[in-house]
């Protein structure tokens, strides 16, 4: 995909121009609150697929041979694989997410799936470090202590009445928070003023 | 907080959710056939019960699946919940 902007006098030919919606947001060079009881980053650019299919054994072996990866097995659980990862979303809707150079894409073959590319619909947000669960437990109405909520787990809630998609990693203190773009400003100044007693730090990643 | 246990993402909390009102309200088979009345009736006209009472909700900040749910609006108990006509007979 190509299309042109103006600079100035000149048009210049962008290519696959991804902006994030946290861009003048999520900068490490902003000052933040002294101390590191928070680290915050955001994952760019992503490819993000969303699939529907009927989740039946035929459906899973089709996944499998086209994608590589297996499709989680029980709800609010996740898979990451060498390809990429999937995120259960519900009973017959996944979320494929993965580097923007996959060969995933909306026109795999796959019997009965319906696939969208939804890379542009959403900002993720990595919340890593101690505090992280204490600090979400502010505006998260799901318990994410470890015994509840192990690492792959991954469920759809709110925060601060925001839609989110949540997902604790294999490290059980990095949770990566997906939220609509449209929503990114709302979710991140809520973020950063939630980490601001524990003291905070913006990376690039 | 009132939890609710959506039968497909488990116990979560009532703000998750979106209230759909009383269950099992049928549609006039017939709608040409049927009087202003009986419209009236079923758009409108539901029973208030202190207790025991079939609702549908949207698990709407989670898997936006439509649910039935069967709750005690006394006490709030969530007494069960199953997919959309599956909850047992009382
Ligand atoms: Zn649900």
């Amino acid at each position: 995909m190509c299309f042109t902007i103006r600079k100035g006098n000149v048009s210049v030919a962008v290519e696959n121009q991804r902006i994030s919606a946290l861009a003048e947001l999520a900068v490490p060079a902003i000052p933040a609150v002294p101390g590191r009881g928070i680290v915050l980053w955001q994952r760019h650019p992503l490819a993000m697929l969303n699939l529907r299919g009927p989740g039946d054994r035929a459906f899973r072996d089709g996944v499998r041979q086209v994608c590589g990866c297996e499709l989680p097995s029980s709800p609010n659980s996740s898979n990451v694989c060498e390809e990429g990862e999937i995120l259960t979303l519900g009973p017959n809707e996944w979320l494929l997410v993965a580097d923007p150079d996959t060969r995933w894409s909306e026109n795999m073959k796959i019997a009965c799936a319906t696939l969208t590319d939804v890379s542009h619909a959403r900002v993720v947000v990595h919340v890593e470090g101690e505090k992280a669960r204490e600090m979400l437990a502010k505006g998260c109405p799901v318990d994410l202590h470890a015994q509840r909520f192990p690492g792959g787990t991954c469920i759809q809630t709110s925060i601060a009445k925001i839609g989110v998609i949540i997902h604790k990693l294999h490290n059980e203190n990095d949770i990566a928070i997906y939220a609509a773009r449209s929503y990114a400003g709302s979710l991140w100044h809520w973020l950063t003023a939630s980490a601001a007693e524990y003291g905070y730090h913006v990376v690039a990643r | 907080m009132m939890l609710i246990k959506c039968p497909h993402c488990g116990a979560r909390a009532v703000t998750e959710f979106t209230y759909g009102g009383a269950a099992e309200i049928a549609r006039p088979a017939d709608p040409v056939g049927v009087s202003d009345a009986q419209w009236t009736d079923y758009v409108y006209m539901r029973d208030n019960p202190r207790g025991v009472h079939d609702e549908v909700w949207q698990h709407s900040a989670g898997c936006r699946r439509w649910i039935a749910v069967r709750r005690n609006t006394l006490t709030h108990d969530v007494i069960a919940t199953a997919d959309p006509g599956k909850l047992p007979h009382r």
